[in-house]
């Protein structure tokens, strides 16, 4: 079962995220360059984090902790421009910044919009690790 | 200089801390870690870490506000504090840096960027210390010739009207419990002024911030 576990009746539009790459696994890579387990140990962190980083914003927003959800969001964006997601980046800095509005609306569809794309990252994650592994 | 620096990281994401741990471990520092700037300054004060990598936005306590408690007690050269910031803060990164953050690196995290300014601060906080050090010896150095020259000029007129005093009256006990007094001083005074030509001074703990010169 998928970590990200998306409401599957919110019709989300990321149309506009399209451009920007799921995963950056060559830039990711060469950012570890000849710290190759490092890498995989981190893809693998955050592999295993997802979930938590998940939680924790739904909760947040289930609360209207906005500041929490801001903060969640902002620790999110963090570790997915690290793994170089980009779209999932962007996704999260959008609900961070929504979540200053303290608009309930907004952020719930800011937060399915990074939902759908932290689906396709997580989808993405086992190209990385598998290709890394067999090498 | 230490050859495995105590790096604190300083980050409420489990993720980020994993990922500078594992970077500046793989590097060969000793990396220990605080979830948030809550009790900061009683785990620098016990840890005593080379340089802090602070992460900006955290939920109890902001960076900044880390960061000037850190400052109202460690100044820059003292304690490194590297700001670990996202792309849209620059606003943050101009008043952390007035506050006295060291530096910044940006998320997402470059890792020659980072080992870098890391290993610079800290050799720079390393050699201000040795410059430190350089500047008490030549401290020391100044007093002592001082001293030496003070000493002396009454030390030889002691010595003489010692000796005058010996021929008009005879030696006593007296007498020559003054003489061993000036012997030791005169003896002493050579000491240090060979030490000081020699840079062989060596100190020892008297007090809190103070030491003593150590002579046979």
């Amino acid at each position: 079962m998928s970590a990200v576990q998306r409401k599957q009746f919110a019709q989300v539009d990321i149309s506009e995220l399209r451009r920007f790459p799921v995963l950056d696994i060559q830039a990711f890579l060469m950012n570890f360059r000849g710290m190759e387990a490092l890498a995989m140990d981190v893809a693998r962190e955050f592999q295993q984090s997802l979930p938590q980083f998940v939680e924790t914003l739904r909760s947040n927003l289930f609360a209207r902790d906005y500041r929490g959800v801001e903060i969640a969001a902002h620790t999110l964006k963090g570790a997915v421009s690290n793994l170089r997601a980009e779209r999932s980046r962007r996704a999260a800095f959008e609900l961070e910044q929504v979540a200053q509005a303290k608009d309930l609306e907004l952020c719930e569809r800011a937060f399915q919009k990074l939902l759908a794309c932290l689906e396709e990252l997580e989808a993405n994650l086992p190209i990385l690790l598998g290709d890394r592994e067999r090498a | 200089m230490s050859h495995f620096p105590r790096i604190l990281v300083v980050d409420d994401s489990a993720f980020d801390r994993h990922l500078l741990n594992g970077l500046l471990t793989a590097k060969g520092y000793e990396v220990v870690m605080l979830e948030g700037g809550v009790g900061v300054l009683e785990a620098v004060a016990s840890l005593r870490p080379a340089l802090i990598l602070l992460d900006m936005v955290m939920p109890e306590i902001a960076g900044t506000d880390v960061l000037r408690l850190l400052r109202g007690t460690y100044s820059a050269l003292e304690l490194p504090i590297i700001m670990v910031t996202a792309q849209s803060e620059s606003a943050s990164v101009v008043e952390a840096l007035a506050l006295g953050a060291n530096d910044y690196i940006v998320k997402p995290i470059d890792i020659e960027v980072t080992l870098r300014r890391v290993a610079t601060h800290h050799q720079l906080s390393e050699l201000s210390r040795a410059m430190g050090r350089l500047r008490e010896v030549e401290a020391i150095n100044t007093m002592i010739a001082t001293y030496n020259h003070e000493i002396n000029n009454p030390l030889t007129i002691a010595i003489w009207n010692l000796e005058l005093m010996i021929e008009r009256c005879g030696k006593s006990e007296e007498s020559r419990r003054v003489e061993v007094a000036l012997t030791r001083i005169a003896d002493i005074v050579k000491q240090i002024r060979k030490a000081a030509a020699g840079d062989e001074l060596q100190t020892a703990s008297y007090a809190p911030r103070t030491s003593v010169l150590k002579f046979k």
